[in-house]
């Protein structure tokens, strides 16, 4: 049977669907590459902090312990990394800087959040008087630059580190009381809620039951997102000499004591930042890809 | 909302929020120290310094008084002394803001002319190889920790290279031979004004690594940011309109899409600037510029209290303000921004 033009023509348009359509495949394939690469070196950290004492030979140098014998060795089979200004394995330092670099971004997010949720829930929810004082004082905290504020708040509270993960999560908060603020407000008016509202459920479960389980989603991409750049926030304030203290190895720390020595044996100074950068870049990879995923607007590679 | 109506309400809303940074910085200055007093004097205070801190902050009297007492001395320029150089912290400030500004602003200035044709491009030709090349690279400019950068980019450009300085504002022949006269404390507008080529040249190869290492996070962001409001406007009819009238593809690109994808850049670029201020302190450190960084970084090594303070505080005034600027600017440029 001949063909007409007019099949010819819907061939072709099935044809030019059909490529769109694995464009689109090859393009969410590439992204789910580069997302399961990022998730592996994220989980590569995390299991390196968390097992460091097993993983390394010199469990003792990864605390701390100097070795001076040893000092300003370039990499070798013995050191893959060399070793630092006091002659510590700076692999074990990694893997042990790694517990207080990589705690301080997930800490500072949870914190964040904890903070943050209820009190955008409860602006959205109520709106009113208690949505605007809330709202101005999200204001206030966003109008700090964010790195400045949690330097001053780190310093009068005291270099540590948990003093540290707290001066970052106070400057934090406000952007999940936004986030939730502005989600509670659309969800307030939806059926679902009118209708809890209607046989008298109390305000505190509908918070509970109702509101927070559909706003975590969008919440949950954010602090991916945000991780690295807590982590990243984390590492500068310790670079400046706040944060953790020695002998407590930390991958800022390494930078800043070991930048004077960099031009001559940059390995460690080096080391210290690729792991930081490595860790903040898989995480904005992975928060990238988890919001392509959940946004609409942007799944289709925008 | 009218326009005007729209822009003195933003300046209420300032002030506002300028007198709640007060009371912040009042709170970690005076409240959140467990010995406010002892931390107002450095590290090793002695027990009459810390008393005679006790009486001048007030700290006998209610927290309100203090509050009062604390904007009284604000109003009147006086930020406290500084525990470290023993100057008062706004002689300091006057030395060490214009470093920074001008670094800042050569960051910025490096951000626009990076940046903006990059995302052009980069949205024009969607999935090409220089896309992908420009996304990776932004991607990766948000992620690097700047202090790290700015410490590979001595390694390549000093140590191998031997191209650029190591680090500081001018190099040593040129404070001893050739100095800078002090005008506006901008040593490249100073140089020009006083036709001193040679410190001129100087200071420019001085800026270009540390600036360069500033802009990276803001040349990431502004890529960004122009490519995707690039891709939205040119799916959209005037410039189908604009292509199908012959008109070349430069114009098309540069002229009629990006006069529309710009707003949204500008306001990128209005962050990326309060960025750059504090991400000028890393930068600084690293590069030994003596500017706010330096100040406060060795403030927060020898717990300087007042001047860490002081330069949140002044830091916060300008963030401020920009953020005001670039409403009204927005307010100016897209009118829909004064209906909401």
């Amino acid at each position: 049977m001949a063909l007409s033009p007019n099949d010819v023509d819907v061939r072709a348009q099935r044809r030019s669907a059909r490529y769109q359509e694995y464009r689109l495949m090859l393009g969410a394939f590439r992204r789910d590459i580069l997302a399961l690469i990022s998730l592996v070196i994220i989980l590569a950290f995390v299991i390196g902090a968390i097992f460091a004492p097993w993983l390394t030979p010199y469990p003792d140098q990864g605390r701390g312990e100097p070795n001076i014998l040893e000092k300003f060795q370039p990499p070798s089979w013995k050191h893959p990394l060399g070793t630092d200004y006091l002659g510590r394995d700076v692999l074990a330092r990694i893997l042990f800087g790694g517990r207080s670099s990589l705690s301080i971004g997930f800490l500072v997010v949870f914190l964040a959040g904890l903070i943050g949720i209820p009190l955008g829930a409860i602006a959205g929810f109520y709106g009113g008087w208690i949505d605007e004082v809330l709202m101005r004082i999200t204001d206030v905290f966003l109008s700090f630059p964010p790195l400045l504020l949690a330097v001053a708040i780190a310093a009068a509270l005291g270099p540590s580190f948990v003093n540290t993960m707290i001066a970052i999560a106070v400057t934090w908060w406000p952007w999940y009381a936004r986030l939730v603020r502005a989600q509670t407000l659309s969800l307030r008016e939806q059926y679902f809620i009118q209708a809890a509202h209607s046989i008298g459920v109390g305000d505190l479960t509908i918070i509970l039951r109702h509101i927070l389980p559909n706003v975590l989603g969008p919440v949950l991409v954010q602090g991916t997102m945000d991780i690295g750049s807590a982590i990243l926030t984390g590492a500068a304030i310790s670079f400046i000499g706040l944060g953790v203290q020695p002998p407590t190895a930390d991958w800022g720390k390494m930078i800043s004591t070991g930048r004077i020595y960099f031009i001559e044996r940059p390995w460690f100074a080096g080391s210290a930042g690729a792991a930081i950068f490595l860790v903040a870049l898989a995480f904005n990879l992975l928060g990238d890809a988890v919001r392509d995923v959940t946004d609409p607007r942007t799944r289709r590679g925008a | 909302m009218h326009r005007w109506t729209y822009i003195v309400r933003r300046l209420i809303l300032a002030v506002v929020v300028l007198l709640s940074v007060s009371v912040v910085t009042f709170f970690i200055a005076r409240v959140v120290p467990s010995d406010p007093a002892a931390a107002w004097v450095g590290s090793h205070p002695k027990p009459d310094q810390i008393a005679r801190a006790r009486i001048e902050l007030g700290l006998d009297k209610p927290l309100y008084v203090q509050y009062l007492m604390y904007m009284n001395k604000l109003f009147h320029g006086d930020l406290g002394t500084s525990v470290q150089t023993h100057h008062p912290i706004l002689m300091d400030l006057k030395t060490y803001l214009p470093a920074t500004l001008e670094l800042v602003l050569v960051g910025m200035l490096m951000a626009i002319v990076i940046g903006i044709p990059l995302g052009v491009l980069s949205g024009a030709k969607k999935e090409s190889v220089l896309d992908h090349v420009t996304r990776f690279f932004s991607v990766a400019g948000v992620s690097i920790p700047t202090f790290w950068l700015g410490l590979l980019l001595q390694l390549l450009f000093f140590s191998k290279l031997g191209l650029l300085p190591l680090n500081g504002r001018l190099s040593v022949d040129t404070t001893l031979y050739h100095p800078v006269t002090q005008i506006t404390g901008f040593y490249l507008v100073d140089t020009l004004i006083t036709g001193n080529w040679f410190a001129f040249k100087d200071a420019l190869l001085h800026i270009i690594l540390p600036a360069f290492t500033l802009a990276t996070y803001p040349i990431g962001l502004t890529v960004r940011m122009t490519r995707t409001s690039m891709i939205e406007v040119l799916n959209q009819k005037y410039i189908l309109a604009a292509r199908v009238a012959g008109l070349p593809e430069r114009t098309v690109l540069f002229v009629l899409a990006l006069k529309n994808a710009i707003i949204p850049t500008i306001t990128v670029l209005g962050l990326s600037f309060v960025y750059s201020l504090t991400g000028a302190i890393l930068v600084e450190v690293i590069f030994s510029w003596p500017g706010l960084g330096t100040y406060v970084t060795n403030a927060v090594l020898s717990l300087d209290f007042p001047v860490i303070v002081s330069v949140t505080l002044i830091v916060t005034v300008f963030y401020v303000f920009i953020n005001l600027f670039l409403d009204i600017v927005q307010a100016m440029l897209d009118p829909r921004v004064t209906l909401q």
